[in-house]
């Protein structure tokens, strides 16, 4: 492959398009500077420089009211003339009942789909026409519509929001429809290696019920009916259960107002929350193989059980992941990329939902060192939980997994759209409203002893491990190193 | 749920970030039908169906720029609204500049740039980290490479340093082994973005096929393997030599910083590194494709698709509005054409996409659509031939039209409130930046806008008729493969 090369411009004439431009040679040798012959070194620039006059990175309180049917208003107030909006409900895809995987996203979907004045494309034209999209998504905790409109459509976005949530049509024309389309995403995710490594692996980790895919198997999906959808809706979007939530250019006064007139005289019983899972790791771990022939990757999904997001430690495991997995500087993504140049990348999660969790790590490794790859991942899980391999945790990179976590949320006050994320968090899992503004000092509490407890519950000896690639290439390396393979369960992949 | 990989910019070393483990909890799966179009500017007169308020004033970013008398320029843009500070620098050269058989070069150096540099160590990450730096990266685009970060405003002196020490004395901290890992680093990118992601071969093929072999945007940014594995020391002495000179720099520097404060500390660490002579750009003539093409890939996935390439006048060119309208009419929303005849009414597909890619010598447009399971490719293609001769014969409706606009301006308010954005060239730091190099003034936005504004139905009519001529385009047929149709249970190879 070979490319016209600027610095020979004048080997460039101005023929027509289409010709192929003779390329230029490399630069010749004489013309090559030696190292460091551009500049000459400056000592002083050895010194790295002080830090300056630090700003308070202020997260604000939200504002928050209750209005006497339950539904929650939190509003943070941002500059920039557009407003973000969000109706979310505490219940997503673990509150669906036994084999309707899919319901809480699939619920959402049909929300979008017209409301009973409404047809699908009025409701796209009438959205489309604020300059907005309405999005329906959902997560194990919750289910979400979303609209951004201009400061000046505020009005008549809530409005657009409310019909959409008190009045959907869920007809069932628009059903089998979007179910079509639907079912060809499920298609599509399944082609991609690293999807299924996380849908393989998630189900294996937490079974059939709690570890189906929050856009559903293909056999719920298609066993999903209008009635269901209006039942989950019922329950799920009963006033009790429901947040607005409001991040751009208004206050509360402004949007209060609005919300008692489009959602205030609405009641509805509500339910309770999903129950606690527990989830046992495996006795030893254990490769679940997932074929793909001449794949030249190998998608990885290192999996253990971990606690859920109420239960105490969840900032210093948070912290730990950070080092572990989470920051580009961690353990894993430097020895498995910038050492071993094994991979484009890395990284570990502390997952945790209201019933559940699990430390998650995810990458795509060269076939070839699919087994080598896996042995270092375990053996820096491994290093973290025990001291006494020799690198126990250290300040200096504790204090980058904190600065981290810390900055991140701060960089969340930019924009609209990441401090609606953070208010979501803070309604689904019930945190204080100044859990954001003193995030920072929480963060900074955590001392090292409590990080290295957390690190002790790493269980580096029984993780459930999901590889898809090459099984003629990875396998009997992979036995060799003492891993036990086994195949996919084909249900898993459904 | 993009499931074709990135025709257009490579975001790296760190773009590994951008694939979140929410994925893994499933949340956003199956709703990839709406992809949305690159977002441009805009604001639009409201019409009376939906009676949305009438739009705000044409939003404008201001800045300061100067040069230090290396060449270096400088755009500066204070607000103190939070203690944040985003730096951004472009380097005006890109994978167009490549020597011969050394295709993914510029981004292999653009790797090499976290390496190290002579003063400052091997400990970019590191320091930035510490730091709290957040939207730490580097992308590699046709015309120009960027990195950038954003700290908290009392580290704005320790990212001078870094960058200055790069921009100076990167060569002084290289080595082999740091050269050979990257190398190895981006290949794994290249199978991951491409390789083993499913339409990522058909996307190389369209890449490689619709500018012809010698042209400076032919083939993929990422670059193939042969090339990759050539790449030597001396290309990159011979790079950076070249093209990373001070006047062939942009800094771009946004947030809450001291006016004149940041001017004595740009100087002090910028000031004194030494200029070269840049080499000479000229422009190559980039006409449209003189005769329809086709290529069809074979790949193990279940849904066929169709991809349409074309090539376009190059960026800010009088058509570029109308353009970007057209996508807009096409795709992004569920009003749209192609997504109402393709997706909903013949159900021949189950995603739909169109993209404009704007560059200094030509823009290119590809739409796109994935079909529907037991829809043949075929299908796909006389429904997308028949909106997109619908939109070249009768124009958008007035409502289409200000739909369109109205996305446009939306997207461009909601990205102004960014510093800078997860490319470097979006928020407020990377539309300076970019309306800098495409045109020579940061300053542009609100023309732009004017410009978005002045668009008429018959321009987009036009616009399609002419540019996205069924004479003159790239298709790109991927057809699954029976035998590996999807990843089978293990054994059954």
């Amino acid at each position: 492959m070979k490319r016209w090369l600027a610095m020979a411009a004048a080997l460039v004439t101005a023929a027509c398009g289409g010709a192929t431009r003779a390329p230029a040679p490399l630069p010749a040798p004489s013309a090559m500077p030696s190292a460091g012959a551009i500049n000459s070194p400056e000592l002083w620039r050895t010194q790295k420089p002080g830090p300056g006059q630090p700003g308070q990175l202020a997260y604000p309180l939200p504002e928050v009211a209750k209005l006497d049917n339950g539904l929650v208003i939190y509003v943070v107030r941002r500059p920039g003339g557009v407003v973000d909006l969000a109706v979310v409900s505490r219940h997503g895809a673990a509150s669906v009942p036994k084999s309707k995987s899919g319901l809480a996203a699939l619920t959402a979907r049909m929300l979008t789909e017209g409301t009973k004045a409404k047809s699908s494309l009025a409701l796209a034209e009438a959205t489309e026409a604020l300059g907005s999209s309405l999005d329906g998504d959902a997560g194990r905790d919750y289910t979400k519509l979303e609209l951004s409109t201009l400061r000046e459509d505020l009005p008549r976005g809530l409005e657009l929001l409310a019909e959409v949530v008190k009045t959907p049509a869920f007809r069932r024309d628009e059903l089998e429809r979007v179910r079509g389309e639907w079912l060809d995403g499920l298609v599509a995710e399944r082609q991609q290696p690293v999807r299924i490594a996380s849908l393989v692996g998630l189900r294996v980790l937490l079974g059939d019920e709690q570890g189906a895919p929050v856009a559903g198997s293909v056999p719920d999906v298609k066993r999903i009916a209008v009635a269901d959808l209006v039942e989950f809706h019922r329950r799920a979007f009963a006033p009790g259960n429901l947040a607005l939530i409001v991040a751009g250019d208004t206050t509360l006064a402004e949007v209060r107002p609005h919300a008692e007139r489009l959602f205030g005289a609405w009641k509805v019983p509500g339910v309770a929350d999903p129950k606690a899972l527990a989830i046992p790791a495996p006795a030893a771990t254990r490769v679940v193989l997932v074929d793909r022939p001449g794949a030249v990757q190998t998608a990885l999904f290192v999996a253990q059980p971990f606690p859920k997001r109420s239960d105490p430690g969840y900032e210093a495991r948070s912290i730990l992941s950070q080092v572990v997995g989470g920051l580009f500087t961690s353990r894993i993504n430097q020895n498995l990329r910038e050492k071993h140049a094994y991979t484009y990348g890395a990284r570990s999660q502390a997952i945790a939902t209201r019933s559940w969790g699990a430390f998650v790590v995810t990458t795509s490794v060269k076939t070839q060192v699919t087994a080598d790859a896996l042995s270092e991942l375990i053996s820096e899980v491994k290093a973290a939980r025990d001291p006494a391999l020799g690198r126990p945790l250290a300040d200096d990179e504790l204090d980058r997994g904190r600065a981290d976590l810390v900055n991140s949320v701060g960089a969340h006050l930019e924009h609209n759209s990441r401090v609606a994320d953070d208010l979501l968090q803070m309604y689904v899992y019930t945190l204080p409203a100044d859990y954001y503004a003193k995030y920072s000092n929480l963060i900074l509490s955590v001392d090292r002893g409590e990080v290295a407890r957390q690190a002790a519950t790493l269980v580096p000896d029984q993780l459930l491990v999901v590889a898809v690639g090459d099984r003629s290439a990875i396998e009997s390396p992979l036995r060799e190193k003492g891993f036990r393979v086994e195949s996919a369960d084909p249900r898993t992949l459904e | 749920m993009p499931s074709s990989p990135p025709a257009r910019r490579l975001v790296s070393p760190r773009s590994i970030w951008l694939f979140s483990l929410v994925g893994a909890l499933g949340i956003g799966a199956a709703r990839g039908a709406l992809a949305q179009a690159p977002a441009a500017v805009p604001t639009a007169p409201a019409t009376a169906a939906a009676a949305p308020a009438p739009a705000s004033a044409a939003p404008r970013i201001a800045f300061e720029r100067y040069r230090l008398k290396n060449g270096l320029e400088v755009i500066l843009h204070q607000d103190r609204s939070l203690p944040l500070i985003a730096l951004n620098i472009w380097y005006h050269v890109g994978p167009s500049s490549e020597p011969r058989g050394r295709s993914g070069f510029a981004h292999l150096f653009e790797h090499l740039m976290f390496e190290g540099s002579r003063h400052v160590g091997s400990e970019f990450d590191r320091l930035l980290e510490s730091a709290g730096a957040t939207n730490v990266n580097g992308t590699t685009s046709w015309d120009r490479t960027n990195y950038f970060e954003t700290v908290p405003r009392e580290h704005l002196e320790l990212v001078l340093w870094i960058e200055s020490d790069r921009m100076g004395y990167m060569l002084d901290n290289l080595t082999q082994e740091g050269l050979d890992v990257q190398r190895g680093v981006v290949q794994n990118e290249r199978r991951q973005t491409y390789e083993n992601a499913p339409y990522g071969p058909s996307t190389l093929a369209m890449l490689d096929a619709l500018f012809p072999e010698g042209h400076p945007y032919h083939g993929a940014v990422i670059g193939s393997m042969k090339d990759l594995e050539a790449a030597k020391l001396e290309d990159v002495r011979a790079f950076f030599q070249s093209y990373y000179a001070p006047s062939n720099a942009t800094l771009a520097i946004a947030g809450d910083f001291d006016g004149a404060g940041v001017k004595a500390l740009i100087e002090r660490y910028f000031g004194t590194l030494s200029d070269r002579t840049r080499p000479k750009r000229e422009r190559v003539a980039t006409p449209p494709l003189a005769a329809p093409k086709r290529l069809t890939i074979v790949e193990p996935v279940q849904l066929a698709r169709i991809a349409v390439g074309w090539i376009a006048p190059p960026a800010f060119g009088p058509d570029e509005p109308a353009l970007q309208i057209a996508a807009g009419v096409l795709a992004g929303g569920k009003a749209t054409r192609l997504y109402r005849e393709l997706v909903v009414k013949k159900k021949v597909a189950s995603e739909v996409d169109a993209e404009v890619d704007a560059n200094e010598l030509a823009t290119t447009v590809i739409v796109s659509a994935v079909a529907a399971s037991g829809k043949l490719p075929q299908d796909v293609e006389r429904e997308l031939d028949a909106v997109l001769a619908g939109l070249a014969a009768e124009g958008p409706t007035p409502d289409e039209l200000d739909r369109a606009r109205r996305r446009l301006m939306l997207a461009l308010k909601s990205e102004l409130q960014l510093l800078n954005g997860p490319g470097g060239e979006s928020g407020r730091a990377g539309l300076l930046q970019r309306f800098n190099h495409y045109l020579g003034d940061p300053g542009y936005l609100d023309k732009w806008v004017d410009r978005i504004n002045a668009v008429t139905a018959e321009d987009v009519r036009r616009v399609v008729h002419k540019h996205l001529s069924p004479n003159a385009r790239l298709v790109v047929v991927t057809q699954p493969a029976p035998a590996q149709n999807a990843p089978k249970k293990g054994g059954s190879k």
